[in-house]
């Protein structure tokens, strides 16, 4: 009886219904800019031990974002800026017990590793504004424009690819890898639109035209979207350091692949201890609420029922 | 005009036959040398010769400029050789005029010198360089196989097609060693090319045997560099990469063959090395022309006015790469 009505808590409770309405940074320029998420639950941890699942931090993110959040048209077709808005909007009220969000950065003038916290209830968001009419990126090198968009999922996913397939490992082809997905057209002596074309007119590009044009790309990827620099304090010299929250480059690193097999274990493991209370099945541990997992620990610490070792 | 047509024909012009046969706009802009062996780098930057430095197609299709990488390929723009046509019989690429055509880096190349730059040595940076070269370099010739006098110039040059001509040097003073930094302008640096008389291979008549041997040598070439400046070989061996040919009767009477060369080499007299040496630094003189006049303002200097010979430092012309 008791494990009837637990079934019914967690899947008709107020827990499992709701879907938190978020207003995307790109504010409808190409799409809906509402996308609303629902509920991650524990089998989120079984996504993340996927080995499978995927390799490199951003198709990671995608990953999550697509099984968890209701978007208002294809992921590959959506800007990075309400990617990395959503992600923010999903670790902070459903993934994270608190909206805190921690990631590393190695400080530039002593090389100490700092864990760096920041908040992102109170961090600036800017949102593009409907009733202006939206600016394409245009870089003047020499007589040339290069005219560039704002950056999509779709670009990232080329850029990791383009470079675990391409033969020249090189900066210079890297950076071009980067940003040719991004660019619409170059207006030089005819108007590129080739990729082709665009490949070879950026590979003839000077080191410093190619590194500013890499910056500034860089720059108008995040212009919109959360607030993307970050100044911090480094704990061991304490001098001033700037840092990216999210960076592309870091992100569409392609990851080594292994498997966490203890973690697995562990995972099966308590789910099965779980599984024999009499109160729930696998399924109803499943279904709980993944920033609700130590809470609800605790609720059955307190009720006396929890299995034993926990 | 029919003249000017006719010139047409030729493949590498000076700079003076550029100027004056292709635009007779600028043909006063390009100083006249008092030394017809020196020429100001900047008769060959001159943005007019922009205007008129892209090979020809027919150049192209004849094989004597390499393949167009792309249509985006920076220009290239002619570069006269310091040994001049009349050294590099063999490579009927090079203009009449000992001109080829070069053009300045892109990111690819650039990269190379920033790709593990902490860990560069001279070797390496060496080695850039000869890489560089034979990327720039648009002629369809084997840039290895140029004398290495070349290199230093060639690679100073597409530097200042890559890059802006205004330099910082430093000069110090020989008597106060106060230390001056200088602008110059890379364009306005004199180059001397090998008179017409100077021909490599160099004949040297040994003496040091006794008896007349006629030893017929070359200067090294970029891909021998390596094996020239090595210091860890002795001297004679050093100089036998550059043997091409050696003539003379042994004692015994018989003609002097390939199997006598390394026992030749090897044993040569001292005032026989010498020899060689002048005639080598004699051929080193030649390139670019690196003396700045330095005048020390410093009153309590005992050079204080005096007019001092100084060499601008090399290694002030690749900070640029790193700026």
């Amino acid at each position: 009886m008791l494990r009837i009505s637990l079934r019914l808590f967690m899947s008709n409770g107020f827990n499992h219904n709701f879907k938190k309405l978020i207003f995307l940074p790109s504010n409808g320029l190409e799409y809906l800019p509402y996308a609303s998420i629902k509920n991650v639950t524990m089998s989120l941890t079984l996504l993340t031990l996927d080995k499978n699942a995927s390799n490199t931090d951003f198709e990671n993110i995608i990953q999550i974002i697509e099984r968890y959040v209701e978007l208002p048209t294809s992921i590959f077709d959506m800007f990075v800026i309400d990617i990395y808005f959503i992600w923010a909007s999903l670790l902070s009220l459903e993934i994270n017990d608190s909206d805190k969000y921690v990631f590393g950065g190695i400080c530039k003038h002593c090389g100490e590793v700092n864990s760096i916290s920041m908040n992102f209830s109170q961090h600036k968001t800017n949102v593009i504004d409907r009733y202006k009419p939206f600016k394409q990126l245009k870089v003047k090198i020499n007589k040339d424009t290069i005219v560039v968009n704002l950056r999509k999922t779709k670009d990232n996913i080329d850029y990791t690819y383009l470079k675990l397939y391409s033969k020249e490992k090189d900066n210079i082809t890297n950076i071009i890898h980067y940003i040719i997905s991004q660019i619409d057209y170059i207006e030089t002596w005819d108007r590129l639109t080739d990729k082709q074309l665009i490949f070879e007119y950026l590979q003839f590009l000077s080191y410093k035209d190619l590194v500013l044009l890499l910056e500034l790309v860089s720059s108008y990827n995040h212009i919109y979207g959360i607030e993307n620099e970050l100044m911090y304090r480094c704990i061991n010299c304490r001098k001033s350091n700037y840092t990216t929250v999210f960076d592309d480059f870091r992100f569409c690193v392609i990851n080594p692949s292994g498997v966490n097999t203890n973690k697995i274990i562990g995972f099966y493991k308590d789910n099965i201890e779980f599984s024999q209370l009499s109160i729930m099945s696998i399924e109803d541990y499943m279904n709980i609420p993944y920033r609700d997992g130590e809470f609800f620990n605790q609720g059955l610490q307190g009720a006396k029922l929890l299995p034993r070792g926990f | 005009m029919t003249e000017v047509k006719k010139e047409r024909k030729i493949l590498n012009p000076t700079p003076e036959e550029l100027s004056a046969k292709l635009d007779l706009r600028s043909a006063n802009s390009i100083p006249k040398s008092k030394d017809s062996t020196t020429i100001p780098l900047e008769s060959l930057l001159e943005s007019n010769i922009n205007e008129i430095s892209k090979p020809e197609l027919s150049d192209m299709s004849m094989g004597k400029i390499k393949p167009q990488e792309s249509v985006f390929a920076p220009k290239s723009l002619p570069f006269k050789l310091i040994c001049g046509k009349h050294n590099y019989p063999n490579m009927e690429n090079i203009g009449d005029d000992g001109l080829i055509y070069v053009r300045k880096m892109s990111s690819k190349e650039e990269n190379l010198f920033y790709e593990d730059a902490q860990h560069m040595t001279i070797e390496r940076f060496n080695s850039i360089i000869t890489q560089v070269l034979s990327i720039c370099v648009r002629s369809n010739i084997n840039t290895n196989k140029l004398y290495s006098i070349e290199k230093l110039p060639l690679f100073i040059f597409i530097l200042s097609l890559t890059y802006e001509n205004i330099r910082q040097f430093k000069l110090i003073c020989d008597f106060c060693s106060k230390e001056y930094l200088i602008n110059k302008d890379i364009k306005s640096i004199k180059t001397k090319y090998l008179p017409e008389e100077l021909i490599i291979p160099m004949p040297i008549t040994l003496e040091g045997y006794g008896y007349p041997i006629n030893l017929l040598l070359h200067y090294p070439t970029i891909d021998e560099e390596d094996s020239f400046t090595n210091e860890e070989l002795d001297v004679t061996t050093r100089i036998r990469f550059l043997v091409d040919k050696i003539e003379g009767v042994l004692p015994t009477g018989e003609q002097i063959e390939e199997k006598h060369y390394d026992d030749i080499m090897a044993y040569l007299d001292k005032e026989d090395i010498k020899k060689i040496k002048v005639v080598f630094d004699e051929i080193r003189s030649y390139g670019f022309d690196f003396e700045e006049t330095l005048i020390c303002d410093n009153k309590k200097c005992s050079g204080y006015k005096l007019e001092q010979k100084q060499s601008l430092n090399v290694e002030d012309f690749f900070k640029i790469i790193y700026e």
